[in-house]
């Protein structure tokens, strides 16, 4: 009995075996036929593509040579030249995947049951263009990957409903819808600043105020400067990488009084909003910043002035003398003084004081 | 008790040991085709370059400790600086080398000495200078004592500004979009802390300053076997462990990390040598106590390949070593056993590493003593022995090309077709005699590791460095 069941095992393992070589080997000699079979007809759709761009239209032949191409060659052949390019090239790229038929195909898969099929019609649609009337439906979609290929689809495509929809989005649970719907309204960039303040009036989110700063557009400077007043934390930090975004008088008294803020993040905020801003009448508060508890605001502050220029860095070169051996460290570290330099019998251990017990 | 009811209680054991293990295997492959298809589905047609010109992508840094690697330094770090990923910082530290290393790096990338901005958060030996390249500024050299590789590790997560660390070793061969596809699952989710990409082999293949131009598997049988165990270890065992409860191996050749939960936890240890597998333990176990989810995912698609042993007394020492680095980390973290507090990692994953990575060489031997004696005794039928064996060895080789199988439909990294089906013979004889060598090692490791043996060995190097982290999962019993 136990020995008739060994045979059946064998027996089912050596079936398995079999197949699993057929499917091993016939996947490679079919993948390799297939490449083989396709590279110089790929070359040349390439080819009359690129000249078609630069002025030849494709003619019939150049046409049924493409059409003759499997779709996810014809996608791969389109993306990569409509990768960089914009304008009038790109749309001619779009006309043309349109001839082929992929982007009827595209609006098909769009619409598919499965997440996979919805997310690879969106796609084709980032990458050759068109789906204005398909893809915002996914801004919805039940699957992230879907909705987030519905949000970069959208950076390309800045209409008001889109940028909308987008900044709906940056309340979405998952990370990688938030990841793609910012980066998505910073390459919009200033077309969506209108609607982003309309937004952040309503609702100044951490994850608008962080797009805001990315954009820094002065007309967020009036929200920038009420959400530096924000009970929190989080909202003042961002709040002053915001006002250190957009500059003016008003935003450089702003960060000033965050430099005094009890949250260390604000300040560190602050300080660098203040060297981004070159404003170097904050060279002394800065200065004083060397001193403060919180490693990351000393760095901040330390960097702020190197980004000052000339005072901040005179301020820098007088800290390396201060009594506090936490400020002189820092501007040390800033100004990128090897260690020999200053202590030159002491430099291994110089090295290893920099972390010091106080950030 | 008698010596035969004996013997026939212990063979039932050993065979219901098998098959519990058996089907284990196949629940993994399972789940290893179910995540390699949710992974093609999402990567197909995807615009990976976008990331590159991103404002709100995570930055990165690459940490490459280095020891003694004057004549490949220089050709390593150029490849890494070359490595798609936006505003990457390279990050080399030099561990103490005896040689030229320092040197080398000082005129090629013309180093300067700074004291740049960095908080030494975790411990590790004195820092003797650092330096940044004035002719690539986003090179970062630290030169430090020697204090072994953790060591340089956690010197390299101090001075690294990355949001994101990518570990390696100073001549791991990294493809140049690897980084970009091994940072998705952090987009993906924030509670992911640490990700593993694929580690393939290198022996045979053509390299051309730090890039392998031509994949070719290797044609000596000892790297060809391994070759093979590696795509089993990474393609079915790593990536099949993201459904059962998350791994708790990313090698030490190519990992990525979130910077501050290392850095939180204290980076690795230094009195180990399974430190990259106890870090990911040790974040993970961090996290269930802590009520917050601490995620390792593997990824198939970011590729590194390393060198492997071409002589069996070098592969002995690597894989004796490999076991001790188990059996330690186990140990140290043995109150995770069968707790639910851990949720998976507890009561899935920690009680496979014990039951499976760590005592599988001890059961085999004892089973096959065992087997030996009844035969002996003539208590065991032998043509039924046979019969067992052909099973067992059958069942090794079709996982192992069904494993091939799930690289050749996903991934497949060798060009020619010969490449890939050369994969095919090691496989058949990988159980005839290098599977029982293994089984010898790494009850060697276990014997030093109990008496207290906690030493890296001597690598000796052959054409590139000699690659000692790797998968210490999914060997077939």
């Amino acid at each position: 009995m136990g020995e008739r069941l060994l045979v059946y095992i064998v027996v089912v393992e050596i079936a398995l075996l079999a197949i699993s070589l057929l499917v091993l080997i016939g996947h490679a000699v079919l993948l390799a036929a297939r490449q083989r079979r396709q590279r110089p007809r790929l070359a040349q759709a390439a080819r009359s593509l690129r000249a078609a761009l630069d002025g030849t239209p494709l003619d019939r032949d150049d046409l049924a040579a493409l059409a003759r191409l499997p779709p996810n060659a014809q996608i791969a052949v389109l993306g990569d030249l409509s990768t960089s390019l914009g304008g009038g090239d790109k749309h001619l790229l779009t006309g043309i995947a349109a001839d082929l038929g992929l982007l009827e195909k595209a609006e098909r898969w769009c619409s598919g049951r499965r997440w996979g099929t919805r997310l690879r019609g969106a796609r084709v649609f980032t990458v050759l263009g068109g789906g204005e009337t398909v893809v915002p439906r996914m801004f919805s979609d039940c699957r992230p990957e879907v909705r987030a290929q519905a949000a970069q689809w959208a950076g390309d495509h800045p209409e008001s409903d889109s940028i909308d929809r987008l900044l709906s989005m940056l309340a979405d649970p998952e990370t990688l819808c938030r990841f793609t719907v910012k980066d998505s309204l910073l390459r919009v960039g200033h077309v969506a600043a209108e609607p982003l303040l309309r937004f952040l009036e309503n609702d100044p989110t951490p994850e608008a105020l962080e797009v805001a700063a990315g954009i820094g557009d002065a007309r967020f400077l009036g929200i920038a400067l009420e959400c530096c007043r924000s009970p929190d934390a989080r909202s003042r930090a961002l709040a002053a990488a915001l006002t250190g975004s957009i500059g003016g008088a008003q935003a450089t008294d702003a960060l000033g009084a965050l430099l005094r803020d009890p949250d260390l993040n604000v300040r560190a905020a602050a300080a660098t909003g203040l060297g981004k801003l070159g404003h170097w009448p904050a060279a002394g508060a800065l200065a004083e910043r060397l001193h403060d508890s919180s490693w990351d605001v000393r760095r901040a502050a330390a960097l702020a002035l190197k980004a000052l220029g000339a005072p901040g860095m005179l301020l820098l070169r007088r800290a390396l003398s201060d009594r506090d051996r936490f400020a002189s460290d820092m501007a040390q570290q800033v100004l990128e003084i090897p260690d020999g330099r200053r202590h030159p019998r002491a430099r291994e251990s110089a090295v290893n004081v920099v972390s010091s017990a106080r950030g | 008790m008698t010596i035969a009811s004996f013997l026939s209680g212990l063979n039932w054991g050993i065979l219901f040991y098998f098959l519990a293990v058996n089907v284990f295997y196949l629940m993994l492959l399972g789940c290893a085709a179910l995540e390699m298809r949710r992974h093609l589905l999402r990567a197909r047609q995807e615009r990976r370059w976008r990331v590159l010109g991103s404002g709100v992508a995570p930055t990165l840094s690459v940490i490459a400790p280095a020891h003694n690697e004057a004549a490949t330094v220089a050709e390593s770090v150029r490849a890494l600086l070359t490595l798609e990923y936006p505003n990457l910082e390279v990050v080399l530290v030099n561990d103490g080398s005896g040689d030229d290393t320092l040197a080398v790096l000082e005129r090629e990338f013309e180093l300067a000495p700074i004291h740049p901005i960095y908080r030494r958060r975790i411990e590790h030996a004195d820092v003797r200078g650092l330096y940044r390249s004035s002719v690539k500024p986003n090179l970062v050299v630290v030169d430090k004592h020697n204090g072994g590789k953790a060591d340089a590790l956690n010197a390299g997560l101090n001075v690294a500004s990355g949001e994101l660390v990518c570990a390696i070793d100073a001549d791991t061969l990294i493809e140049p979009d690897a980084l970009l596809r091994m940072a998705r699952p952090f987009l993906h989710g924030s509670d992911v802390v640490a990700a593993g990409g694929t580690v393939r082999v290198v022996n045979g293949a053509n390299v051309k300053a730090g890039r392998v131009r031509v994949a070719r598997a290797p044609r000596h049988p000892l790297a060809g076997i391994q070759a093979v165990e590696y795509v089993r270890a990474f393609l079915f065992g790593r990536l099949g462990w993201n459904r059962l409860g998350g791994n708790l191996i990313i090698s030490g050749a190519f990992g990525l990390f979130r910077r501050e939960p290392v850095i939180a936890a204290g980076g690795y240890l230094h009195d180990t040598v399974g430190e990259d597998m106890e870090l990911v333990v040790r974040l993970r176990r961090q996290g269930a106590e802590r009520g917050t989810s601490q995620r390792v995912e593997f990824i198939p698609d970011p590729v590194a390949w390393t060198e492997v042993p071409e002589s069996l007394r070098v592969l002995g020492r690597q894989r004796d070593r490999w076991q001790r680095g188990l059996a330690d980390v186990l140990w140290r973290h043995r109150d995770v056993m069968l707790r639910p507090r851990y949720g998976a990692l507890g009561l899935v994953a920690f009680p496979y590493f014990v039951l499976v990575e760590l005592l599988a060489p001890l059961i085999e031997l004892v089973g096959l003593i065992g087997l030996s004696v009844a035969l002996a005794m003539g208590d065991v039928d032998g043509s039924f022995a046979l019969l067992f064996f052909l099973v067992a060895y059958g069942f090794g080789v079709l996982l192992t090309c069904l494993t091939l199988v799930l690289d050749e439909l996903s991934f497949p990294r060798y060009g020619q077709v010969r490449d890939r089906l050369v994969l095919v013979p090691w496989a058949v004889l990988e159980s005839l005699g290098y599977r029982q060598l293994t089984v010898y090692w790494r009850l060697r490791g276990l014997v030093k590791y109990l008496r207290g043996r906690k030493d890296w060995g001597v690598m000796t190097r052959t054409g590139f460095a000699v690659k000692e982290d790797l998968p210490r999962d999914g060997s077939a019993v």
